[in-house]
């Protein structure tokens, strides 16, 4: 026994190969070592291993930086505005803020866990309280991998929280609760399918519904949006 | 600064990471180069589109298994046979273990890796070659980290039982 967590000799034994245990568990483990024959031997495999694995490292072959850096050379790269043009649309946007501004603003006072959900979504980051104990949704068939799940606090609301990528990097985040999730400020009910809305809100889309679970997704682009969703319908399968 | 050059100078120095990353998933040296090259352009495109990592050994290492995932696998451009190209490894002789090991052959070596499940081997490649902790290598492969653990030590106890006695032999 490792800590409070039952005894188990492979994920011990990989934490500790890896170098990857707290300095107290380690001791424990350590301690542990010389009285269990389980996790002494596969400590032993396992770093035997290790050492198999570091010794087929590969150095890549010289020619492949010239490669790349040719291949960089001539990749598109989005054209920047020209000065002339940017002071126009800079004294444009500081217009149309002035204008619009205010509405805007007062389209970013959402519910507490939507407000919450959508910095998570912004900065990509999760304010986690531990790894998912649910299954991830498998969305591979929509080309979206999954990179993250854990169990987050929406301002209160406890979620599940799910982000993938597509082969961009682009991130998509999926929400899910036994709770509902408020409705956002501004939102349209969605037509047809689910109990459900979606709505703009800083830059990003929103989606939320009741099937096959109370979810909510978030993404800058709506096609990724959209995918989720489709994901969600098709195959509701854990990855 | 030139976005491409501000690129170049932010990531080239993952780019053994990544190849030894490539080699795992092709089997090809040409496919591993290949599948090189399109990472970073990939990863260029993002970056040019705003997306700079903090770190870009887990962001390079994401987009490469994702390509190799999305595109050779489904291409089915992947081989089957394992190729026998000799891996380099580097002795050091003040330790007699690592000399040994270093001593195997890189052959053997190559194909007792490719004999592993897939998502033994990538875990291997993320975290004992490429260095990523088992958190960036969960994010990487898009599996809970339990997983990548489970994978992880399984994976090393394979290899460790395939050519353990090639190890012991040449100790002795």
């Amino acid at each position: 026994m490792i800590g409070r967590r039952t005894h188990d000799p492979e994920r011990d034994a990989a934490l500790y190969v890896s170098g990857e245990m707290r300095s107290t568990d380690r001791r424990r483990f350590e301690a542990h070592l010389l009285r269990c024959d389980d996790c002494w031997r596969e400590v032993s495999l396992g770093r035997d291993g290790r050492g198999m694995v570091e010794a087929s490292r590969e150095i890549a072959p010289p020619g492949l930086r010239d490669d790349i850096r040719a291949s960089i050379s001539v990749a598109p790269v989005p054209r920047r505005l020209p000065r002339r043009l940017a002071l126009v649309a800079a004294v444009v946007s500081v217009l149309a803020f002035s204008i619009f501004g205010a509405a805007q603003v007062r389209s970013r006072h959402q519910p507490p866990p939507i407000a919450a959900a959508l910095t998570a979504a912004r900065t990509e980051t999760l304010a986690t309280r531990g790894p998912s104990e649910l299954p991830a949704p498998n969305l591979s068939s929509q080309g979206l991998q999954l990179v993250m799940g854990e169990l987050v606090d929406l301002a209160g609301l406890t979620s599940d929280a799910f982000m993938y990528r597509n082969t961009a990097g682009e991130a998509v985040l999926l929400f899910t609760s036994a709770i509902p999730f408020p409705v956002a400020h501004d939102a349209s009910r969605l037509v047809v399918g689910v109990n459900g809305w979606t709505a703009q809100s800083d830059g990003m889309t929103l989606v939320c519904g009741d099937r096959p679970m109370n979810y909510l997704v978030i993404a800058q682009d709506p096609s990724l949006v959209g995918l989720v969703q489709r994901g969600l319908v098709t195959e509701p399968t854990p990855s | 600064m030139d976005p491409r050059e501000e690129f170049l100078s932010s990531t080239m120095g993952a780019m053994d990471l990544v190849y030894n990353i490539a080699r795992r998933m092709v089997p090809s040296v040409e496919d591993a180069q290949d599948l090189v090259q399109d990472t970073y352009l990939a990863a260029f495109a993002a970056w040019v589109k705003g997306r700079k990592p903090a770190r870009v050994e887990p962001w390079l290492a994401t987009i490469c298994l994702n390509l190799a995932r999305s595109r050779y696998r489904r291409d089915s451009r992947r081989p089957q046979e394992v190729p026998m190209e000799l891996a380099q490894a580097v002795a050091d002789p003040s330790d007699p273990e690592r000399e040994a090991l270093a001593s195997l052959d890189a052959a053997a070596l190559r194909r007792a890796m490719w004999a592993l499940k897939e998502g033994q081997r990538v875990a291997l490649a993320l975290v004992d070659i490429a260095g990523l902790s088992t958190r960036e290598a969960a994010q990487a492969m898009g599996t809970p980290r339990g997983t990548v653990l489970s994978r992880l030590h399984r994976g090393r106890r394979s290899l460790a039982r395939l050519l353990g006695d090639q190890v012991k032999g040449r100790e002795a």
